[in-house]
């Protein structure tokens, strides 16, 4: 019998394990892993670490956490069997994880070209304004206080994005991974990178092991909320990952009995893509494609609807199902397999929305697996983010049409902003007219909606600068 | 009548006497079964109650400390409960005249009638004395001044008897506020610097937990609860969970005293430091006899359900007399124990409870109503 990975927890330095396991399994319901959850006892240390180590956090200085987190990278998924119990953890194409996370690695060994994109330098700290070229003030960013990170279940990238920037911000944190797919893998296995990687430095940098505590919450979907509330300290942060109603539920649990300083919500999706008459049609097709399979569709980044106008619509969709016969269900440790796995009840659930929506189906034949497909709907219909391999087109006859009817299905959506929004056209001055009147966090021209660039905003805002408190110093 | 035989050493028994803790236990059950067959004719003869549910029961058969366990019928909480009135458990003269009463608490209520207690001055006194005997002998394991936070309901008899203790112990008792969040009570016990912690362990009705203590002070940053400022912690009403017993030991906390007991008599045993699974009884002001499937006194190893009375309490002189107020005797509190007999490691010779478990009135213990109406 092969033996089980164990995924502990990670409070104070120590790696924690208890009675409290949950088997994570393959889709196949085959055991991959022991996770152990957090005791009360546990997470009591872990809020106690927060305040006790967030002095000496906030003085590490900020070159030193650089090197650190770059070394860290040569030791984080730094085995092929780590992508691959990503892999079978998360359903997802080991292609797929392989380019997710070396993406990752390659933003966080480059982590100064972020920070340099975020406040224009890298030592943050303390940054200079001048004026005519003379210095007339500094900018000051400190940490903002005690964070506690809610990571989601359907992106095992997210870990490192996350984690990385927690430790440059300064704040003490803790992490609460979701309890299924690979997130809690992931996570663990950041912890590790980097503490090897702060192994090779002196005592200063060993402080930096107290700087995040890993804790899993196994509760039952009731009491998950109130249970991960639970994790939110006085006087601290929270940056909350998930759907929207998760969001929503969360926020109100925490504000219910704990003053914090912030709730920073990234659950936005519902990314859309549009295709004006004048677009390369084949470039476009092969771009929505991208944008709706990668993993398994389900990303925030992954786009369900597209808004067509009226002319080039025969030539998209005619490219669209040519490209729909292409994928084919394979193994998910297999190279060339495209889209990933989903557990039965979620697939039950996706094929009764879809059908709910619009009556009919016809995919889900195959067990844990839902094909790519295509389907021509009305352009009034209703639509919303689908976590599947799905694309819902609308033909619509004008570029004015499509603008209302983008605002509609936003609105309809109870969102302020959609996240991506792909627009291919070549006129550019067609795509600034767009971004004015379409409320999306992020426009992207002629490119898939699922190409995140790390070194920009993501929703509209850097993490980091989010976990800081700015502060104007006049001279 | 029943002629009682008098034990020369009766007068100087005093309840707060750690010697009761340490002879051989043979003269240990003397004694108890002394001041039981004592109370046992007392309330026979004051109390119209007793005197029928007890007229076939003869103090000359009483012979040995498993005779009071065995030949003496038993009482419930339902028998309280089927009574018109609690001042039906009153001796005649106290019932005429209530103003020899001190003290009152009432219990349950969540699935019944309240029951009701009440105690003389004098059995109070016997009561802290009770209290404070096992650490007569311990003065080093606390703070000196003592200064205690008592985060039980003072409504409830925790309030009243642990602020009583620290006061005869010398130090001062900070009652909890009435209606204080956990918040309030951490930042009042850092108001005064408070170095020994009274609460219950886990979450009940009784007081704000220890546990809950701890997610307050852990959720406000303020960490207060750790060896530094808390020496010594009292806790009752539930046993410590391992891992919470651990991480306050973790946070520098170095002494634990578990005291069992109920509103109806208290305390019936106290943890020492060498085996704090283990509770010693505190046999004197109490008896305490864990009886069988067969109505028998259990022997050491076996398990058996819990009975209690209260048997002693003070005249006005200061002298050893019988339990004054409410009388109970042979009550059963609803336990399920493991009985221990032998020298602890801490050198005392009284005998032993630990696994305790709540078999009867199940309710009462989940709900744990203090006097709901």
């Amino acid at each position: 019998m092969t033996e089980l990975i164990e995924i502990p927890n990670y409070i104070e330095g120590s790696f924690e394990k208890t009675e409290k396991k949950k088997i994570l399994t393959d889709l196949t319901g085959k055991p991959i892993a022991e996770l152990y959850g957090a005791t009360d006892s546990l997470i009591r240390k872990a809020k106690r670490a927060l305040v006790k180590n967030s002095e000496e956090i906030g003085k590490i200085g900020i070159p030193t956490i650089i090197e650190v987190l770059k070394r860290s990278m040569d030791y984080y998924y730094d085995k092929d069997i780590d992508f691959k119990t990503t892999a079978l953890l998360a359903g997802s194409p080991i292609s797929f994880v392989r380019q997710e996370i070396d993406s990752l690695k390659t933003w966080c060994k480059n982590i100064d070209e972020y920070l340099y994109s975020c406040f224009g330098c890298i030592d943050y700290t303390l940054t200079e304004i001048k004026k005519n070229g003379k210095l007339i003030g500094y900018r000051k960013f400190v940490p903002n206080g005690p964070i506690t990170a809610i990571l989601p279940k359907n992106d095992d990238g997210l870990p490192l994005y996350v984690l990385t920037q927690l430790i440059l911000s300064r704040n003490t944190a803790i992490v609460k991974p979701s309890s299924e797919g690979a997130s809690s893998f992931a996570t663990i296995k950041f912890i590790e990178a980097l503490n090897k990687s702060i192994d090779y430095y002196g005592p200063e940098e060993q402080k930096l092991k107290n700087a995040i505590q890993v804790v899993n919450i196994l509760e039952e979907r009731e009491n998950k909320i109130r249970s991960t509330a639970n994790l939110v300290v006085t006087g601290g942060q929270v940056i909350i990952f998930g759907t929207e109603n998760t969001a929503r539920a969360l926020s109100a649990e925490i504000s219910n009995d704990t003053k914090i300083n912030k709730i920073i919500k990234m659950g936005t999706g519902f990314s859309i893509s549009i295709v004006l008459n004048d677009a390369d049609v084949n470039h476009a097709a092969t771009e929505i494609v991208h944008s709706s399979t990668q993993d398994k569709g389900n990303k925030c980044t992954t786009t369900n609807v597209v808004y067509v106008e009226g002319s080039v619509y025969p030539a998209l969709i005619k490219k669209l199902r040519e490209t729909e016969k292409a994928f084919k269900h394979g193994e998910l440790l297999a190279a060339e397999t495209r889209l990933g796995l989903i557990s039965e009840e979620e697939k039950k659930q996706i094929i009764g929305r879809i059908k709910e929506l619009y009556g009919h189906t016809s995919i889900g034949a195959i067990p844990n697996y839902i094909e790519f497909k295509i389907h021509e709907i009305e352009s009034h219909d209703p639509v919303e983010e689908m976590p599947a391999p799905v694309i819902f087109l609308k033909k619509l006859n004008t570029e004015e049409d499509i603008i209302k009817q983008t605002l509609t299905d936003i609105r309809r959506n109870e969102l302020e902003k959609n996240l991506v929004t792909s627009i291919y056209t070549k006129n550019f001055e067609k795509f600034e007219k767009l971004t004015s009147v379409i409320p999306s966090h992020t426009f992207k021209l002629n490119k898939s909606s699922e190409k995140i660039n790390f070194l920009l905003e993501h929703q509209g805002q850097f993490l980091i600068q989010e976990l800081l408190d700015k502060k104007i110093l006049e001279v | 009548m029943y002629q009682m035989k008098t034990i020369d050493f009766l007068d100087k028994i005093k309840f707060d006497s750690p010697e009761l803790d340490y002879i051989g236990h043979a003269e240990r059950k003397k004694i108890i079964t002394f001041l039981f067959k004592r109370q046992l004719d007392y309330m026979k003869n004051n109390v119209p109650y007793y005197a029928i549910k007890y007229k076939n029961t003869n103090l000359r058969d009483i012979e040995t400390y498993e005779d009071c366990a065995s030949l003496v019928p038993t009482t419930r909480k339902s028998d309280m409960r089927a009574l018109p009135t609690p001042y039906d458990l009153l001796p005649t003269d106290i019932r005429k005249n209530p103003e020899q009463i001190y003290l009152f608490r009432g219990t349950g209520g969540t699935t019944g009638r309240p029951t009701s207690m009440f105690y003389t001055h004098g059995d109070w006194r016997a009561m802290v004395d009770g209290m404070t005997r096992p650490l007569k002998c311990e003065v080093q394991n606390f703070s000196s001044p003592i200064i205690s936070f008592d985060s039980y309901n003072q409504g409830h008899i925790s309030g009243p008897i642990f602020d009583d203790t620290i006061k005869k112990l010398g130090g001062l008792p900070i009652a909890r506020n009435f209606g204080s969040d956990d918040y309030q009570a951490i930042k009042q016990m850092e108001y005064h610097n408070c170095n020994l912690l009274i609460a219950p362990a886990v979450s009940t009705h009784k007081g704000g937990s220890l546990e809950s203590l701890l997610e307050s002070d852990t959720k406000n940053g303020t960490n207060y609860i750790n060896g530094e400022n808390i020496t010594t912690i009292f806790h009752s009403s539930t046993q410590m969970p391992t891992d919470l017993r651990d991480e306050l030991k973790g946070l520098g906390i170095k002494y634990f005293y578990d005291y069992y007991g109920s509103t109806d008599v208290l305390p019936t045993a106290i943890s020492c430091q060498a085996k704090p699974e283990e509770l010693h009884l505190n046999l004197g002001h109490i008896s305490l006899f864990i009886l069988g499937e067969d109505g028998e006194h259990v022997k050491s190893g076996q398990r058996g359900l819990v009975v209690t009375g209260r048997i002693g309490a003070y005249d006005m002189s200061g002298r050893n007399t019988v339990a004054q107020a409410t009388q109970l005797l042979n009550y059963h509190v609803g336990d399920e124990v493991t009985y221990v007999e032998g020298t602890c490691l801490c050198g005392r010779t009284t005998p032993r409870i630990k696994n305790i478990k709540r078999v009867l009135d199940l309710k009462d213990k989940q709900a744990s109503g203090c006097e709901v109406w």
